[in-house]
């Protein structure tokens, strides 16, 4: 028997860590793997209302997954762009809307 | 059994998570979350999601894989001089993470749940309570839980061997 309360919590801590690294780190893949620790927390904390009410909630976690999925592929297809200009993938050297 | 085996992966996944956002390598960090949504989706499982544990799995480690090729191909991730035989970590994971798939998939086929295995636990509880079904469940959870500590130490194993073979 695991409470709900748990189960938040660990989502809570995932998502926490996830903000960090999107706040913290500068290196862009390191910003993209943030953002995808910060939707598997979404998706814990989703599971947990999922596991006690029903398996109603469950293409709601479907959606989220394929959230996180669009988040990867496009971070990872600006940063592919990005590398192909200026050879880096920080994310402080691109402030700029062009090259 | 499935409250330790929920902390025991609730650890496993909150210190991927802080090795993700602290270490300087990108690639490393990608290991990182790769193992983070491995054990989230042991997580599921325990939870008896099964169909949303298959799905991280499958989806995401695909789209990670997609990164991988893309940063690859652009000459980003360079992992070892070509023409030279090297221990491959790559292949290692790619196998451990079929074989999860193939455990996975055999358990979702053939040990379908139903909602009233949930519902019926309390007011203030989740995942089944009792019965065979949890113990299957916590059973499959833990075998799952080997393969990911055995495929680790298979990766630490082949990195110390692939810097002695550096210094050597």
């Amino acid at each position: 028997m695991i409470p709900t309360t748990h189960i938040l919590l660990l989502a809570l801590l995932q998502f926490t860590i996830g903000l960090l690294g999107l706040m913290l780190r500068r290196a862009g893949m390191v910003v993209l793997v943030s953002a995808v620790i910060m939707l598997n927390g979404v998706l814990l904390a989703l599971s947990a209302a999922t596991a006690r009410t029903g398996s109603t909630l469950q293409a709601q976690g479907v959606v989220v997954i394929l959230i996180m999925v669009a988040v990867a592929l496009s971070g990872a297809a600006v940063l592919y762009g990005f590398s192909r200009f200026r050879r880096s993938v920080s994310v402080d050297e691109h402030d700029r809307m062009k090259h | 059994m499935e409250p330790i085996l929920f902390w025991i992966l609730g650890v496993i996944s909150v210190t991927a998570g802080l090795f993700a956002i602290t270490d300087r390598k990108p690639l490393r960090s990608i290991f990182a979350l790769i193992v983070l949504m491995v054990s989230n989706a042991m997580t599921l499982l325990v939870l008896s999601l099964p169909v949303l544990a298959i799905e991280l799995l499958v989806v995401t480690l695909g789209a990670f894989s997609a990164v991988w090729l893309v940063l690859r191909r652009s000459g980003r991730l360079k992992l070892g001089t070509p023409g030279r035989k090297r221990f491959n970590i790559t292949k290692f994971i790619a196998f451990f993470i079929a074989l999860w798939l193939c455990v996975l998939l055999i358990g979702g086929v053939f040990h379908p749940r139903t909602a009233s295995h949930w519902v019926g636990a309390g007011q203030n509880a989740v995942g089944p309570v009792t019965g065979p079904e949890g113990e299957l469940g916590g059973a499959m959870a833990l075998l799952l839980l080997g393969g990911a500590v055995a495929s680790s130490f298979l990766v630490v194993i082949s990195r110390r061997r692939l810097r002695s073979e550096e210094t050597s």
